[in-house]
């Protein structure tokens, strides 16, 4: 390319990264055709939001809605806060109110976009975004198509909210199943680059424990960039899986399981598949998003009540989704309610028979209640299904040792020391103190310990 | 035998109380415990016991001198004023002979002290109220029927005719004894010196493996631990209860965090026993504490561990659970001036 013709383009990505930076930060920064009031609302509803009052931003636009209903900023503060508590229904409502009031806003198209992806109507969110982009002079949609990745990439970074649709176009393709196109985006604006090993970087980042936001993020490039790295796509599906994205995750490991060479590996994601992840069993993506955020209220709000709202909304989008039933039973423990907790559990069971973790928590809680002829059953259960369960196996021997099946609590503790030992010997420090002293003196009179670590990604937090 | 244990490992949580007399005597079967002296011509045993029993206990008796560190509990005499036959065990026998009873006035009225206000921390009007509470909650007497029913109701008649053949014996008598002796306030000092001692004067490897043995076929760690956090988790509970609605902690997220605090408190704990086992059973022989530690590995052995620790954690979880809900509706967190003693210390920065 001629310097004129590189100039050229960067005229025309400076012309279209103004246009497009405007999108998302036009809420905060128009003047809005409003009085005083309604603005200072939409203000004060961002600090709050920002300081994680977040009940208290939504009620805050809520009110700056009410003072200024024509208002696109009140509706979209309304919206987003809407939104990120998991009140969909009023969310729709603010972010149609906003579109209806100025149809060609791209900062309303954007977070209608945004929304669209989260409660799974992905047509709808490509049309907003491409609506976007038809907004845009010619030259900087012909940039944007066609320009090559060496012009993309300063683009893209010096242009977080260009970059941002692309993700967020990019993620629509991934969660819609399609792949191929999501990495052709991918290479296409430089989101990845060819040559490059993401995997090797994405495990040194594992290994070396980087946050779990940056390993998710690792991961997430390997799977773009990498097509043949099953491993490390398998990976980002665990990840996934962890976090909650059950579909996602199931399209990740799905495909982990297709590339991987390995007949032992097929079987092992395949497996995954069915005990992690609701195997076939339909989770529509508003029930995950709801659950996702009822996770969040719940444990960074403490806002136990508006959780279980969000968890039976959930339930009743998706019935067969074993993951709430135990965020169910947890809060009726936190209630102080162990019988509550056990029924939740046992819903969870029945909706999914399959689901290993929702075996391990009900086993967990019925020894906690001395149940020992039932924990006994669960955590079976759940160890069949999962062998490599550190804190079912010992939750499993503490059951049999409380039953006086001294070589059953044997058996389970070694098999669960032995696969702590490779990854986390620290987490299993007292059972392994513990069973040392069985294997000297005999039984005694407590009972084992049954810690529960965080082994393998992807077996945690639920 | 554990409580002498748990004893101690309350007594570092909170101050001694004070305390008035407690009185024992044996009636038929039962033995009868009051803060009053029995009346004349009650005590009748299958053997003559023409005497009141002596007092028990004397907690506000001055402290004794620090020992040496090497010094371990004396042997004191065996107990002559109970009652030894062959008649039918019965669960108030056993828990006479094993020193569970005699040792409980002193474990409640030091759990009960934790309730108390440091000096200066409520006005005198609300200070009175908390003792009272306190007086009537963890009086002895009701909390012993407690145990005592809860045993019964539990144990089986083999286990407790091989008890009573145990606690009947010269050995176990002098066991207890001991045990009783170290659960007065006064040997709470010595111990401490003891263990101080201890690296200087280690025990033995016999002696050590005997006393971990002894303290794995009993549980004592752990169900010292159990009982601390039963009375954490009162506390924690009643504070909540009385907390304004919107900043009321749940039961069970409050239950959970004294739950975790378990795995710190246990190595802690454990230490602890360790040393103060090695004070309590320095006076025996290698041959006598491992005769203890068959019997207490045995299955009458176990369960009597076991039951009488189940008893003891319901009957004072109930007391503890009943005189934190009490104070905290009766003098709300509000009006104490600093956080409850029973809390511990605030850690170091």
């Amino acid at each position: 390319m001629s310097g004129a013709a590189r100039r050229r383009v960067t005229v025309a990505s400076v012309a279209f990264l103004v246009c497009i930076g405007a999108v998302a930060a036009r809420a905060q920064q128009r003047p809005a055709p409003l009085g005083e009031s309604a603005a200072v609302l939409v203000e004060r509803a961002r600090a709050a939001y920002v300081q994680g009052r977040h009940q208290d931003a939504l009620e805050t636009a809520r009110r700056a809605v009410e003072v200024a209903p024509r208002s696109i900023a009140a509706q979209l503060a309304r919206g987003g806060m809407a939104e990120f508590m998991g009140e969909f229904d009023e969310a729709a409502q603010a972010y149609a109110q906003a579109q209806s009031l100025a149809p060609n806003d791209n900062a309303a198209r954007y977070r209608m976009a945004s929304f669209a992806t989260r409660i799974g109507d992905y047509d709808r969110a490509l049309r907003e975004l491409d609506g976007i982009l038809a907004t845009q002079p010619t030259p900087a949609q012909l940039v944007f198509r066609w320009a090559p990745p060496f012009v993309q990439r300063p683009l893209l970074k010096r242009t977080p909210a260009l970059e941002q649709l692309v993700e967020l176009q990019i993620d629509i393709m991934m969660e819609k199943g399609d792949l191929t196109g999501a990495r052709r985006l991918a290479y296409r604006h430089a989101i990845v680059e060819a040559g490059r090993d993401y995997c090797a970087e994405a495990n040194q980042k594992k290994a070396g424990h980087g946050s779990s936001d940056d390993v998710f993020k690792a991961f997430r490039l390997a799977a773009l960039a990498q097509p043949e790295s099953a491993d490390c796509i398998w990976w980002y599906g665990q990840w996934l899986t962890d976090e909650g994205y059950m579909r996602l995750g199931r399209l990740m490991v799905d495909e982990g399981t297709r590339v991987t060479g390995s007949a032992a590996n097929k079987e092992s994601g395949n497996r995954f598949v069915r005990i992690r992840l609701g195997g076939t069993r339909p989770v529509s993506k508003r029930a995950e998003s709801l659950f996702m955020i009822a996770k969040q209220r719940y444990l960074r709000d403490d806002d136990a009540d508006g959780a279980a709202r969000l968890f039976d909304e959930s339930l009743r989008l998706s019935p067969a989704f074993a993951r709430p039933y135990s965020y169910k039973a947890r809060l009726a423990l936190d209630d102080g309610d162990r019988e509550a907790a056990i029924r939740w559990l046992q819903r969870g069971v029945e909706a999914d028979p399959d689901s290993w973790r929702t075996w391990h928590n009900l086993g967990r809680v019925l020894l906690a209640a001395q149940r020992w002829d039932e924990a006994e059953r669960a955590l079976t259960r759940a160890v069949e299904l999962f062998p490599d369960d550190v804190g079912g196996q010992l939750a499993l021997a503490r059951a049999l040792y409380a039953r006086g099946d001294w070589d059953g609590y044997r058996t389970h503790t070694e098999h669960a020391l032995g696969v702590a030992r490779g990854v986390r010997g620290e987490s299993v420090r007292e059972p392994t103190e513990f069973l040392a002293k069985f294997q000297r003196w005999g039984a005694g009179a407590a009972l084992p310990p049954t810690p529960d670590p965080r082994v393998i990604l992807g077996w945690n937090q639920d | 035998m554990k409580l002498v244990f748990a004893l101690l490992a309350v007594g570092a949580l909170v101050a001694p109380a004070s305390a008035g007399e407690v009185y024992r005597w044996i009636d038929g079967a039962s033995v009868v415990y009051s803060d009053q002296p029995p009346q004349d011509g009650v005590v009748t045993t299958a053997m003559p016991a023409p005497e009141p029993l002596p007092v028990v206990t004397a907690p506000d008796v001055a402290p004794a001198e620090p020992t040496a560190a090497s010094a371990t509990a004396s042997a004191p005499p065996l107990q002559n004023d109970v009652v030894i036959s062959a008649a039918p065990a019965t669960v108030d026998e056993i828990l006479e002979l094993s020193g569970v009873r005699p040792q409980l006035p002193n474990l409640v009225r030091s759990i009960g002290a934790g309730y108390l206000p440091a000096p200066g921390q409520l006005s005198e009007r609300d200070g009175g109220r908390v003792a009272q509470i306190i007086a009537r909650q963890f009086a002895s007497q009701p909390i012993y029927a407690a145990m005592r029913d809860d045993v019964a109701s539990r144990v089986e008649a083999r286990h407790l005719a091989t008890m009573a053949a145990w606690f009947r014996s010269p050995l176990a008598r002098k066991i207890s004894a001991l045990e009783i002796d170290a659960s007065k306030p006064e040997s709470a000092e010595k111990i401490v010196a003891f263990a101080a001692g201890l690296k200087a004067s280690p025990p033995t490897p016999a002696r050590l493996e005997l006393v971990q043995r002894l303290d794995w076929v009993t549980g004592t760690s752990h169900d010292t631990t159990d009982l601390t956090l039963v009375i954490v988790a009162s506390v924690a509970r009643a504070s909540a209860t009385a907390a304004p609605a919107d900043r009321r902690a749940r039961i069970g997220v409050i239950e959970r965090r004294v739950e975790e605090m378990r795995p710190q408190m246990t190595a802690g704990v454990a230490n602890n026993v360790l040393a103060q086992m090695l004070y309590v059973y320095g006076p025996l022989s290698d041959a006598e504490l491992e005769a203890y530690v068959d019997f207490l590995g045995s299955p009458a052995g176990r369960a009597y561990s076991q039951l009488t620790h189940a008893a003891l954690l319901r009957a004072v979880g109930d007391a503890a659970d009943r005189t934190a809900t009490q104070i905290a509706r009766a003098v709300p967190p509000a009006r104490w001036a600093a956080a409850q003693r029973i809390a511990g210390p605030a850690p170091a920065r």
